[in-house]
């Protein structure tokens, strides 16, 4: 760094105030507490242009679920990343926000899933293998514009540096406490995860892994320092849309009585009512009522595809289906 | 021939992996290309995303088939502009006078009409956004750069080339810095995304399991020409507006967006 940087600032860039802009690496560590200071009052989201990129990036995961999690505890991610303060943390290349790599909510899939006892396809599917990648899609966690000012300052005091470093002495009351500052996200801040897919119809898989991942993120703990509990969250989860056969199982709900009310005198005009309904829905969206009819008939002996062109529609109908 | 100029950015890190492991300190680099060791999405990882997997006959004729070539040609798609972390403004996004050349004669090659401004900068200095200037220097990582003028013309042609309309973010943050400048930030100055891989019982991380990856940041945009026999098949560049491209998708890197309709 130039002798003329000492004078600045740091800037509101939280990656590159905290890679770039330590004045010295004095032993009382003044200096860095100093940047840390900084970097926890700094507040990063008044910055117009990250707000637009999650917008744009989120208009482009249509098709995605999104979960909110906010985290409960402090998080600490990322602690092993290079720093001159030796503990790094997650911060976004470009937009200097904190942010939950993609890798690291897979990882955390990975060993929730399980916890969950998925079979060897789900997890195949879930999370791929080296033969075969995942079918979806882990994206990294961005940090939501409502949340101001994530950062916080953190300190981790080790009490017995003698023991911990050789072990060839017993730790005592009379060792000297040697704390250690380093950055982490404050409790309460909200991120949002997408989980995507490109295969088509993987509604459900996604639904299912998201809510895996809600229960990793509040149980397991996400990042460093978990056992300190560092890195839980509370998660929402967008309630899941009804599947096409829970559509379906509605509508023969709504028909149901008006099925059994079908008799051989108004057998015609009821069928070509129901046919006429039903023709144009997607096939798992008629296929409980049109079964129902088909029993119901099957019930008075008259059903006979063969010679009955309605019937014969209905067999064809069902018959699509599979 | 049809020719068409378009443009994508990036809206997370991308890895166009080069399948090898380097003897660098990063195990996992980018795609460069050999002359000016400047990051790039080959054409051919480009072309394949587009194909997107079909294989009918309308796609043979357009992306080709072992019995036929394809009628649509794709170009290499280059760093055209760079987002570098800035002191003030958050990021800047840089270009340089080689950048912008290579485009032009591209593009006039091609016989499209579009210009670029051609401003020259050299050394130390850089034409910047109102952004990314503080007390009249734009300071990149460790570089500290004299504004020489106000990039605006460019910003402004550029701007018209990828969105058709002024765009307030690059406006304001454009860099024209000098080839060397440039140079350095594609060397030194992209994402390094340390990973490893933890034993699942023990919490630590398996031994030998961490690793270091390279990646294009968001924001970064490359340019391609596309060229056909009929301009129908341009149509396939814009099927989606979303890509997404090169290695560790699902982790989510590589999401781009199209951009451009010259």
């Amino acid at each position: 760094m130039r002798a003329a940087r000492l004078l600045l600032e740091p800037p509101n860039h939280a990656g590159l105030a905290l890679y770039r802009y330590l004045r010295e690496h004095d032993t009382s560590k003044q200096a860095a507490r100093a940047l840390l200071d900084a970097i926890a009052a700094s507040s990063i989201t008044k910055v117009k242009v990250y707000e637009n990129a999650f917008e744009r990036w989120k208009a482009a995961l249509s098709g995605a679920v999104f979960l909110e999690a906010t985290a409960r505890t402090p998080l600490a991610i990322g602690l092993g990343n290079a720093s001159p303060i030796e503990n790094g943390l997650s911060i976004h290349h470009t937009y200097g926000t904190p942010y939950l790599p993609g890798s690291a909510l897979k990882g955390l899939m990975a060993r929730a899933a399980r916890h969950y006892g998925l079979d060897e396809r789900q997890q195949e599917i879930l999370l791929g293998t080296t033969q075969k990648a995942a079918h979806l899609v882990y994206w990294d966690g961005w940090l939501d514009p409502s949340s101001r000012q994530p950062f916080q300052k953190d300190v981790i005091t080790v009490h017995h540096p003698d023991y911990y470093s050789g072990g060839q002495c017993w730790p005592t009351d009379f060792d000297d406490p040697n704390p250690v500052g380093f950055l982490s996200v404050k409790p309460g801040t909200k991120f949002c995860l997408a989980l995507s897919s490109s295969s088509e119809n993987a509604t459900d898989w996604l639904y299912t892994a998201a809510e895996i991942l809600r229960w990793g993120l509040e149980h397991l703990g996400l990042g460093g320092k978990t056992n300190a509990g560092y890195g839980y969250f509370e998660v929402r989860l967008p309630p899941k849309p009804k599947s096409q056969a829970e559509l379906g199982e509605e509508l023969y709900q709504g028909y149901k009585a008006r099925i059994e009310k079908i008799k051989p005198n108004n057998e015609r005009g009821e069928l070509s009512f129901f046919l006429q309904e039903l023709r144009d829905k997607p096939a798992p969206l008629r296929k409980p009522t049109l079964e129902a009819i088909r029993k119901h008939l099957q019930g008075w002996r008259v059903w006979n595809p063969g010679r009955n062109p309605q019937h014969a529609e209905i067999e064809q109908l069902l018959g699509e289906h599979t | 021939m049809q020719t068409k100029a378009f443009f994508l950015q990036a809206l997370t890190p991308v890895h166009p992996g080069t399948g090898q492991v380097s003897g660098s300190v990063i195990d996992l680099p980018v795609a460069r290309e050999a002359a000016t060791g400047f990051p790039l999405i080959p054409a051919s990882s480009l072309k394949g995303v587009l194909r997107d997997g079909r294989a009918d006959e309308a796609a043979n004729k357009v992306f080709g088939s072992l019995e036929q070539m394809g009628e649509l040609t794709l170009t290499d798609a280059r760093l055209l502009l760079l987002p570098v972390r800035s002191y003030a403004g958050t990021f800047a996004l840089i270009t340089c006078p080689l950048v912008l050349q290579r485009w032009q004669r591209d593009a006039e090659a091609l016989g499209l009409s579009s210009k670029l401004s051609q401003p020259s900068i050299t050394g130390e200095e850089a034409l910047a956004g109102s952004a990314i200037q503080y007390n009249n220097q734009v300071i990149l990582e460790d570089i500290d750069l004299k504004v020489k003028g106000s990039s605006e013309a460019l910003a402004k042609a550029i701007s018209g080339l990828l969105f058709g309309k002024e765009e307030p973010d690059l406006m304001e943050r454009l860099a024209l810095v000098s080839n060397d400048v440039f140079s350095y930030f594609c060397q030194t100055g992209l994402e390094v995304i340390a990973r490893v891989r933890l034993e699942s019982a023990s919490k630590t991380v398996a031994s030998g399991a961490l690793w270091y990856e390279e990646a294009i940041p968001a924001e970064a945009v490359f340019s391609s020409f596309a060229l056909a026999k009929d301009a129908a098949h341009f149509a396939e560049l814009h099927r989606r507006p979303y890509l997404q491209i090169g290695g560790e998708a699902s982790v989510g890197r590589g999401l781009l967006r199209v951009l451009g309709g010259v």
